[in-house]
């Protein structure tokens, strides 16, 4: 398994497999070659519990080339809410305002509000440090729904293309409803609010795909027999893999002997984390399990 | 996901192309398609991208009423139907 090769880093499995344990485990092997980052999109955190280390919001610098950010999403969703309720207060008469920030405020309880805030999130992490750091490891499990919106990404596309079209025709018409001096509809369309956020979100969906099923993406899977029976984690490789999100990596965490694993996975990499009579927790016992990384 | 499957429908029948109405009403209607998208909850259709599609409405939110007033005669004329054919 050539790990160096891959930039971005996910793993799947059951609460309390080790998703964060190895995350964090693999990110400090990056490091030693690479300026790595390490994010928890988790609202329950626990990098700073593995890492020994309080982590902030920030990227946190935990040795010469390790950093760790865990991202609050819950404050993510209401730092967006709060900038669109701003932009109506621009564009909106008063007698409509009320109804339309009531209308703004259920969206923080709407179905899927939080994993799509978290694809917001994957997607700023990606544009906006993946310059700076070489490597990212995310320490979270992307939800069913959105693998499924993974798995839906032409009809997303051609869905916002199909708005776009509808925008550019509506602003076509007022151009040509409108008597005095006119720009141009392509100057129109580059100052439009509603254009440039569809454009925007466009971008989006295809970068998640492309994060989640790329080709420098590694996508692993966390067995842990305490946990689960490793039939049942079978089912989220093969559900994973029939959406298109190809697994790279099997880690057999807390495996005395990972060779059931490899025999049912013959063609995949498998790497074994044997258990440990003290939870791996903290920088130097985490030190003492790189050499199961190859 | 049933919210693409009623904007396949729902692109079909509206088709803004009467072209003897006036430019700006044509520009309207598609901004009124703009609302039922977003607030599709509104006509029973859950929106699963309400998070995302949100930050569209404020631009939006000067044809809310009359969009209002047109859903609920849709409403009515559903309702009429239903009693003309029974329910099914
Ligand atoms: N190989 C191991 N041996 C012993 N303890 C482990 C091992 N892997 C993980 N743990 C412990 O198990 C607990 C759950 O691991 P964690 O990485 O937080 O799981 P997840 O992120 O999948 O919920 C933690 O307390 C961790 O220290
Ligand atoms: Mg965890």
């Amino acid at each position: 398994m050539e790990i160096y090769r891959y930039r971005f880093f996910f793993f799947s499995g059951k609460g309390g497999a080790g998703k964060t344990t190895f995350s964090t485990l693999l990110a400090l092997k990056l490091s030693e070659k690479f300026k790595t980052l390490v994010v928890s999109l988790d609202p329950a955190h626990s990098l700073s519990y593995i890492l020994g280390k309080k982590i902030g919001e920030k990227p946190t610098k935990v040795t010469e080339n390790l950093y760790a950010l865990e991202v609050d999403i819950e404050g993510e969703m209401k730092n967006y809410l709060r900038k669109v309720k701003e932009e109506a207060k621009k564009v909106v008469s008063p007698l409509l305002l009320s109804e339309i920030e009531e209308q703004i405020e259920l969206a923080y309880y709407s179905p899927g509000a939080f994993e799509l805030a978290m694809i917001d999130v994957l997607f700023k992490v990606k544009e906006s440090l993946s310059k700076e750091f070489k490597k990212v490891v995310f320490d979270t499990a992307p939800s069913g729904y959105t693998l499924r919106l993974v798995a839906l990404p032409e009809l997303l596309i051609n869905w916002l293309d199909r708005l776009l079209s509808m925008r550019r025709e509506a602003l076509r018409y007022q151009r040509l409803s409108q008597l005095k001096e006119k720009k141009s509809l392509e100057e129109i369309l580059s100052e439009d609010p509603v254009y440039r956020a569809l454009t925007r979100r466009k971008k989006q969906y295809s970068s998640l795909r492309e994060l989640l099923t790329g080709k420098d993406t590694l996508f692993g899977v966390v067995f842990n027999p305490q946990v689960l029976p490793i039939e049942v984690g079978k089912k989220t490789v093969e559900e994973l893999e029939s959406l298109g999100i190809p697994v790279k990596l099997l880690i057999a965490n807390r495996f005395s002997d990972p060779s059931p694993l490899n025999s049912l996975f013959p063609d995949k990499a498998v790497i074994q984390v044997p258990p440990q009579e003290e939870e791996p927790v903290g920088i130097e016992k985490l030190k003492c399990l790189l050499h199961v990384i190859p | 996901m049933e919210f693409l499957e009623f904007l396949k429908l729902f692109f079909k029948g509206a088709v803004v192309d009467a072209s003897t109405e006036k430019l700006e009403f044509k520009a309207s209607l598609i901004n009124d398609q703009f609302l039922t998208i977003i607030l599709s909850d509104r006509l029973g259709i859950p929106n699963p991208l309400y998070y995302h599609t949100v930050e569209l409405l404020p631009y939006f939110a000067e044809n809310i009423s009359r969009w209002e007033r047109e859903i609920a005669d849709r409403e009515r004329f559903f309702s009429k139907l239903a009693g003309e054919f029974g329910e099914p």
